[in-house]
């Protein structure tokens, strides 16, 4: 999806001399001999052929995975493709990127040694501690803003062109009480995370059912779908990681 | 792959298709090298953990951002403890003249007339996309939303910084990309506001003014 994006902005010429994401100046913050190396591969004709290879690796990956092959070439070049326009562009990445970042490196590795089970094992753990990770941090630092201690973020969220909606701004206004249910149901969602390790299935699943909707709410009303994507996505490692949590304490 | 290549000199072995899964090790050696493969993998994923985890404290995030080139340490703090709640707009008025160089607030007063009303860079304005599944064009504001940021911590970094900024990548590319609104000849000021809400009852403020710089006969290559 990012790869389409990216795509989208080179023929809209965003990266071009005259775009937003202008080469000749954004080379002069990064190390003068690592940008005459690489310019080839970050400017015009270079960046739309890197942009091509990684559409390519991107259709190639789940072709791979479909016909038994290694998909670790492929995984490879969507790797290096995506620090490099990282370290390119460096403004306008947001956050889903990161978990996009740690979900390739995750599947590059038991495909770079396919030999031992347990780098596949240790890979899907990895994401599953990750995504844990994400969502108490996340409730964590809601806990310190006086905003969201007030039950008011998201009608100011909202209140935006930005990332906000007219339509829910409007209702979080008319009915406060409604705005502070959800602002701290978001809080207790994200901070009893952990839960969703100890409670028996099906309870457990009620956990997947929050991030979904929590998750396709954000790309409804504040058009961030790469959430849905990247973090939804690795909801298959969430459930190894829980299974083989309890198979270890013995739940 | 240098495992398997390794694993491939060491012992008799018959070598899979990639991918598959390995048939019983007959050599224990062989194992013990995938094994400590694993083991490795396990302590450097544990650590990242880790450093992952104390990423998410703000003291200590700015004290390992120098050692991450590569951003391979997340910061999951989204929208907290402050939530990100204004929009950004670039707007420009332009002085016909080139001549005098308006360098100092008297000079503007003499060729008020010739300056333009203040005017905002449309491709670069937060707007409501219609289409969930598709909103490209909010890596767009989020530039603008980054610079400003970049700003603001430049500013609070140094205090005494002034007319600095203009030396920073973040001045330039605001500069480069009122450049291209028109090739006009003529000098041009910039500014960034800040908003919050939707019209009628938006409020804004001015967040960032710059100076007078010649546009169009002279760029900034």
């Amino acid at each position: 999806m990012t790869t389409v994006e990216s795509i989208w902005h080179w023929g809209r010429g965003n990266f071009g001399e005259t775009g937003i994401w202008p080469w000749y100046i954004l080379r002069e913050d990064h190390n003068p001999l690592a940008s005459a190396v690489l310019t080839p591969a970050l400017d015009g004709a270079g960046l739309l052929a890197l942009l091509l290879a990684r559409l390519a690796a991107a259709i190639l990956v789940p072709v791979c995975y479909g016909a038994g092959l290694n998909a670790g070439l492929p995984l490879l070049i969507l790797i290096v493709s995506q620090f490099l326009l990282a370290w390119r562009t460096r403004l306008g990445n947001e956050g889903g990127d990161q978990m996009t970042n740690i979900m390739l490196i995750m599947a590059f590795l038991p495909q770079a040694l396919p030999n031992e089970p347990a780098i596949a094992n240790l890979a899907a753990l990895f994401v599953g501690a990750q995504i844990l990770l994400s969502y108490i941090a996340s409730g964590g630092a809601k806990l310190f803003g006086p905003k969201w201690q007030r039950g008011e973020a998201l009608a100011d969220i909202m209140n935006q062109f930005q990332y906000g909606n007219y339509w829910l701004m409007r209702q979080l206004r008319a009915y406060p009480f409604v705005c502070r249910l959800i602002c701290f149901s978001v809080i207790l969602f994200q901070l009893s995370f952990p839960l969703f390790f100890l409670l028996p299935a099906p309870y457990a699943y009620i956990y997947i059912a929050g991030g979904v909707a929590f998750h396709f709410g954000i790309a409804y009303f504040m058009r961030l779908y790469l959430f849905v994507l990247t973090f939804l996505g690795t909801y298959p490692c969430l459930i190894f990681a829980r299974e083989a949590f309890r198979s270890y304490v013995g739940l | 792959m240098a495992a398997a290549a390794h694993l491939h000199q060491d012992v008799k072995l018959h070598v899979p298709k990639v991918g598959s899964r390995l048939p019983r090790l007959e050599n224990v050696r062989a194992n013990k090298v995938l094994t400590m493969l694993a083991s490795t993998l396990a302590v450097t994923l544990a650590i990242w953990f880790v450093l992952s985890a104390l990423n998410q404290i703000d003291p200590i995030s700015k004290r390992l951002g120098p050692y991450d080139p590569l951003g391979l340490l997340p910061r999951w703090t989204f929208f907290a403890p402050h939530p990100g709640i204004y929009d950004y707009h670039l707007i420009y008025r332009e002085c016909a003249s080139l001549e005098p160089p308006l360098t100092n607030p008297q000079m503007f007063e003499e060729v008020k007339h010739l300056v333009g009303p203040w005017t905002q860079v449309p491709d670069l304005c937060p707007g409501s996309s219609r289409f969930m599944l598709w909103n490209p064009q909010r890596r767009v504001t989020k530039t603008i939303s980054d610079i400003v940021a970049g700003m603001t911590m430049l500013r609070l970094a140094y205090p005494t910084l002034g007319d600095g900024v203009q030396y920073t990548t973040f001045y330039w590319l605001l500069l480069h990309l009122i450049q291209q609104t028109s090739q006009r000849q003529g000098q041009r000021q910039f500014a960034l506001i800040q908003s919050h809400g939707f019209p009628p009852d938006r409020e804004s403020l001015v967040f960032f003014m710059s100076n007078f710089h010649p546009v169009g006969a002279s760029r900034l290559r």
